[in-house]
């Protein structure tokens, strides 16, 4: 009996392993294709060198090297890692709490105004980016001054060019348009959560904010933590809509890592030179050796000790 | 659902004929062989590249280049030709292009392009269609024509050409010359202003009384100032910029760094090769004393940062932000005001209704005009005849001098030469003459004339305008007479760092970056107006941010 | 009985106070929004002069003029032919929806598979999506174009769909997660009735996960739509609505020129995807009564 129970198992694993196969098999030659043989080269360049009279040649770990002796000399580094730190925590946080709230708040509350708010909340994501930060610009560069003129008959400048505040502007304008997509997937995982719990949770005379947090959160959790995932793996590779408001010319004081590499490689490519890129693909080798553990880290840590749906 | 699809297709479909009645033009002509031109489509727009199509067309209305067909059309393409080139030029059909943000040379290396050496090395009377000389037209070359640095820079190491320049565009202050007139800003030849239009003024920067275009302009940044309070005493703003192009103020320094230090020592800049004696061992305020010379070659070229000329370029500016009436302070900070923004600023603050005070300069490139056609065409539908481009008159300023004792050099253009053209690599055999006698037809002084008439800019090749002078804009003979009376200082060479590095060069903000403190700066303009950076900390600056090891990492591989 | 619940919350403060973030927000986005839309129908002066106000006249002959200078140049292999706006609509509701459905299908297959399954393979599959979407490659265009040359999908839309079938991105760990926590006694009892791995996938979980697959596909949607760097690298002579706005965007024409001018071009852009979303919202934005483990 036991033996038949096996064999039976056993039997379902290999059709398991054959239908695994022919699932996984297209897309990985897909991936091996348009990834692998389209990057490798580039992803090679982080050990080579450039000359332009030569081309490439192999240069080992010189380029870490090189990166390892400009962290010192270099100011930017230092900044550009600040604001990418300031972009993740800040704007995340805010955002993913806001985001939250406003589906939990549509999802129990807004029956009627539902759709209107759905709608309107998707917008910037609709909308392309160059209109929202043309929009954005002209709000808070032009609109506002002239307005605070107006009111207080104070001359002031806007808040994308006082130093003082451009950062935040920029967070602010991240978050802004941030939302939608969130927002989104949180609604269709709450929308999910079965009538039965809740159901049954009303009986126990839920409130409004418990249900919240004994209900709600544990069971959309696997969506925050996955949006939370995706955000730590874009630390670096975030440039904060900078090249929307700056173009490859922002002052140094608002670099993000992300918008570094950014600029960087389209300078390189504009120049048609390519000696700055391998030293960039190195950068960028050492980010992904730095945030790939975080993330597993992460991943393991929500796992043990975030919320569960039980 | 079914509904829902069907509504959303119906509103498409009740769309498409809106916007499908446009109607979609094919307008190939089927009898005559098709020269496809492609054009930069930028500020200056296609019009001279179809003038001169048309005149194109003319020539050869008789010929036949392929069986059953007899005549050319060419057919002008507008587009971004950027960088991409390079992947999708093969696939291209345009034959010819004008004026592309693409580099020539580089194109060339890969192989992309046709050899167009005999263009150059062929006189002009010779018909590559034809095959035949025309011995009663003028014989010139077009490699004598052209400006020699750019000769230099089109050819490669074993002499052959592949690409040819597009306009010539420098940048620097704009004034409002109606304005100058109609409030007497002008030097008077006896000190002062002129007090009517018909007071002699003064020289002018180069000293002379005899070319009339810059006489009674400020020669000193001393009188450029006393200017400047005057224009604010009439409620009026001086000077004005687009927020989000601080690196036109920083184009502006370095034209006023090139004025100041004179050819030679600026073109060090791009060829890397000379005696740099203008370098500052130490300032003091004004004075400035200069010191050792120095061999410049491409290893030691972080040491042009001490030319005297980057620290008297910033001198102007901190004088000029040093006080908001003389600039549009808010606006020139604002990232929600472009350069296009400015530029209708400047034409609108004439008229009283826009609520904007009268502005008397603008800092802008040569070809500002074409880029503010539109504005210019609704203005003069508005407010009439007044208004229009041909009407209105504007100069570039020539440059004051930092100190009186430079008064009376020569002006010094740094220019340089956008948009490269050349011949695509990928084009049938019996079109290669056609495309040749193309390229060739613009060299020739009609057109060059033709150009500069309907693009207000010159192209860098040396050409007669003869009678066409008159019919030219304010703009165009303003820009005719700069080119005339300066001496233009070039941005090309041979120079490994030039061939290889080239968008670093040209674009200004990297030629001012400047570590103060912790921090480095990338335009002076915002490192004054926002933290209060002096010109002295600045120009001490740049040789702190440009050291050798920097020097090294940007330009690895020399 | 729903209405009973509603009138139990409404007094709770923390609803309150959400509720008027919410509007706070929902207003500074109409703002812009309507600031837009004012600007687009304005005249050039009318702007410079009154960039806040309502328009001294209303030009709606501003949508015409950028509908016919969205039109371009392309090259086919009789010569050169202009395109008009109504075939770049065409062009990027082809390309959008077939890449965004073939886009999602293959993302949802993949997460599916490694989520499911414990096998070594789905742990380095997660890997591989998580190691792509961190590392930032440097400068691998021209190699791309090189590829895609070679396997002569270039300037072609099945080509696109194709280069857009892979399952990298954010939107795998979506379906990763979706799948993780969707109760297995679904499928385990349809295995007990002897139903094949295929048929378990195709008619039990995949209608349960129709909520978040139609999400996505809008997600992705919205994407290509608006993407205009693809379609110029790839298919320059199949011109979306996206690469004409950016043409258009970057003219600087004297007719389209002016600030209202670019407004009105951007707005063209976004004209048919809000259709679309109205019509489609509820179906695309998981309304209850679709799909989803309701009972």
């Amino acid at each position: 009996m036991v033996t038949e129970v096996k064999k039976r198992a056993g039997k379902k694993r290999t059709h398991d392993r054959i239908f695994f196969a022919c699932l996984v098999t297209l897309p990985l030659i897909h991936f091996f294709v348009f990834y692998i043989c389209v990057n490798f080269n580039s992803i090679l360049l982080a050990f080579k060198s450039y000359n332009s009279d030569s081309g490439y040649s192999w240069a080992g770990l010189q380029n870490f090297k090189n990166l390892f002796s400009d962290f010192g000399k270099f100011t930017f580094y230092k900044k550009a890692l600040k604001n990418s730190m300031l972009v993740f925590l800040v704007g995340t946080t805010v955002s993913t709490v806001l985001a939250l709230l406003f589906s939990y708040y549509i999802y129990k509350k807004a029956s009627r105004g539902k759709n209107v708010f759905k709608v309107l909340l998707f917008m910037p994501s609709i909308i392309s980016s160059i209109a929202m930060a043309t929009m954005f610009k002209q709000f808070a560069d032009s609109a506002i001054p002239k307005l605070i003129q107006t009111v207080f008959h104070k001359e002031v400048q806007g808040l994308l060019q006082n130093p003082d505040t451009t950062m935040g502007a920029i967070i602010f304008y991240n978050v802004w348009i941030g939302f939608g997509v969130n927002i989104l997937l949180y609604l269709g995982a709450m929308n999910n959560i079965s009538e039965s719990v809740v159901e049954a949770a009303k009986l126990d005379g839920v409130t409004f904010v418990s249900e919240f947090f004994k209900i709600t959160l544990p069971l959309v959790f696997g969506t925050v933590q996955t949006l939370l995932v995706v955000a730590i793996g874009g630390i670096f590779i975030n440039q904060a809509s900078l090249v929307s408001f700056f173009g490859t010319t922002s002052e140094e004081e608002f670099f993000t890592i992300g918008y570094w590499l950014y600029k960087e490689t389209v300078k390189n490519t504009l120049n048609n030179s390519n000696a700055g890129l391998p030293q960039l693909s190195a950068f960028g080798l050492l980010l992904t050796f730095i945030t790939v553990p975080v993330v597993y880290l992460f991943n393991w840590l929500t796992k043990k000790f975030g919320p569960s749906a039980e | 659902m079914k509904k829902r699809f069907i509504v959303f297709a119906l509103v498409l479909t009740m769309l498409m004929p809106c916007v499908a009645c446009l109607g979609s033009g094919n307008e190939i002509d089927e009898t005559k062989t098709q020269l496809y031109v492609g054009v930069y489509d930028g500020g200056l727009g296609a019009d001279s590249v179809y003038a001169m199509a048309k005149r194109f067309e003319e020539k050869y209305a008789e010929h036949s280049f392929e069986e059953g067909r007899t005549g050319v059309q060419v057919k002008v393409m507008l587009n971004t030709y950027n960088d991409g080139l390079e992947n999708t030029i093969a696939d291209l059909t345009e034959e010819v292009f004008i004026g592309t943000s693409a580099n020539a040379n580089y194109l060339a290396r890969k192989g992309l392009l046709t050899d167009i050496s005999d263009v150059y090395d062929k006189p002009l009377n010779y018909d590559f269609v034809t095959g035949k000389t025309d011995a009663s037209a003028p014989d010139v070359k077009p490699k004598d024509k052209i400006r020699n640095d750019l000769k230099y820079y089109y050819r490669d190491d074993e002499g052959k050409y592949y690409g040819f320049p597009g306009a010539t565009t420098f940048y620097g202050l704009v004034y409002d010359i109606d304005l100058f007139e109609e409030q007497n800003l002008y030097f008077a030849k006896d000190g002062g202003f002129v007090s009517s239009k018909t007071d002699a003024r003064s020289a002018g920067p180069d000293g002379n009384l005899e070319t009339e275009f810059d006489n009674g302009l400020p020669a000193t940044y001393e009188q450029f100032f006393e200017l400047c309070d005057k224009i604010v005493s009439l409620d009026m703003t001086p000077v004005m910029w687009g927020g989000t192009v601080q690196e036109y103020v920083s184009s502006l320094l370095t034209a006023l760094a090139a004025d100041n230090d004179g050819k030679t020592q600026t073109e060090l800049n791009y060829n890397y090769d000379g005696l740099a004696n203008t370098l500052v061992s130490s300032v003091n305020g004004d004075s400035v004393e200069i010191g050792a010379s120095e061999q410049i070659n491409s290893r030691n070229g972080y040491k042009l940062y001490k030319q005297e000329g980057r620290y008297r370029a910033l001198e102007f500016l901190e004088r000029l932000v040093s006080n908001p009436k003389y600039f549009n302070k808010s606006d020139a900070t604002s990232n929600a005001f472009g350069n296009t923004d400015a530029q209708d600023a400047f034409l609108t603050s004439k008229h009283p209704e826009f609520n904007r005070k009268r502005t008397a300069m603008i800092v802008e490139g040569n070809w500002w005009e074409a880029e503010a056609r539109g504005t210019f065409l609704e203005l003069s539908a508005e407010y009439g005849d007044e208004d229009s481009m041909e009407t209105r008159r504007f100069g570039m300023l020539p440059l004051p001098k930092a100190t009186a004792d430079k008064v009376g050099e020569q002006y010094t253009f740094l220019e340089r030469c956008v948009g490269d053209g050349f011949i695509n690599g990928n084009i049938a055999e019996y079109k290669k003459n056609l495309a040749k006698s193309f390229v060739q037809f613009m060299f020739t002084d009609e057109s060059c004339a033709e150009y500069l008439k309907i693009n207000s800019i010159c192209m860098p090749i040396e050409f007669d305008i003869g009678d066409e002078y008159a019919s030219l804009t304010p703009w165009g003979k303003n820009m005719y007479d700069l080119k005339q009376n300066a001496v233009t200082a070039t941005m090309y060479s041979r120079s490994k760092i030039m061939q290889n590095y080239a968008t670093d060069l040209w674009y200004s903000p990297n030629l001012w970056l400047s570590k103060v403190g912790g921090t480095t700066y990338t335009y002076p303009s915002f490192a004054m107006i926002n933290n209060g950076v002096s010109a002295k900390t600045y120009f001490d600056g740049l040789s702190a941010y440009w050291t050798e090891d920097t020097w090294k990492s940007k330009f690895t591989d020399i | 009985m729903k209405e009973k619940t509603k009138r139990k919350f409404s007094l709770s403060p923390l609803s309150l106070v959400i509720f008027v973030i919410l509007i706070l927000y929902v207003i500074s986005l109409l703002v812009p929004l309507l600031w837009s839309l004012l600007t687009s129908v304005k005249g050039r002066l009318d702007y410079l002069n009154n960039p806040f106000g309502l328009p001294k006249k209303w030009l709606f002959s501003n949508y015409k003029t950028a509908a016919e200078n969205f039109a371009s140049n392309i090259s086919t292999n009789k010569g050169v032919r202009t395109v008009q706006i109504w075939e770049m609509l065409l062009n990027s509701l082809l390309f959008s929806l077939g890449s965004a459905f073939i886009g999602t299908f293959v993302t949802c297959i993949m997460a599916y598979a490694s989520a499911r399954f414990n096998f070594f393979m789905s742990k380095i599959i997660y890997g591989i999506v998580i190691v792509t979407m961190i590392l930032p490659i440097v400068g691998s265009l021209p190699s791309e174009i090189q590829l895609v040359k070679t396997l002569g999908l270039y300037d072609s839309m099945l080509g696109m769909w194709l280069m857009k079938a892979g399952f990298l991105g954010m939107h795998f760990l979506i379906f990763y997660g979706v799948f993780k926590v969707l109760p297995k006694d679904f499928s385990e009892a349809a295995y007990v009735d002897g139903a094949s791995n295929l048929a378990v996938m195709l008619k039990i979980i995949l209608p349960l996960v129709r909520n978040a697959f139609f999400t996505i596909m809008l997600i992705k949607f919205i994407d290509f739509w608006n993407d205009y760097y693809m379609t110029m690298s790839f298919m320059p002579n199949i011109k979306t609505l996206a690469f004409g706005l950016y043409e258009y965007s970057q003219s600087y024409k004297p007719a389209i020129s002016s600030a209202p001018m670019k407004l009105a071009g951007c707005c063209i852009l976004a004209v048919p995807i809000l259709i679309l979303f109205f019509c489609f919202h509820n179906k695309i934005m998981g309304n209850v009564s679709m799909g989803g483990i309701k009972e």
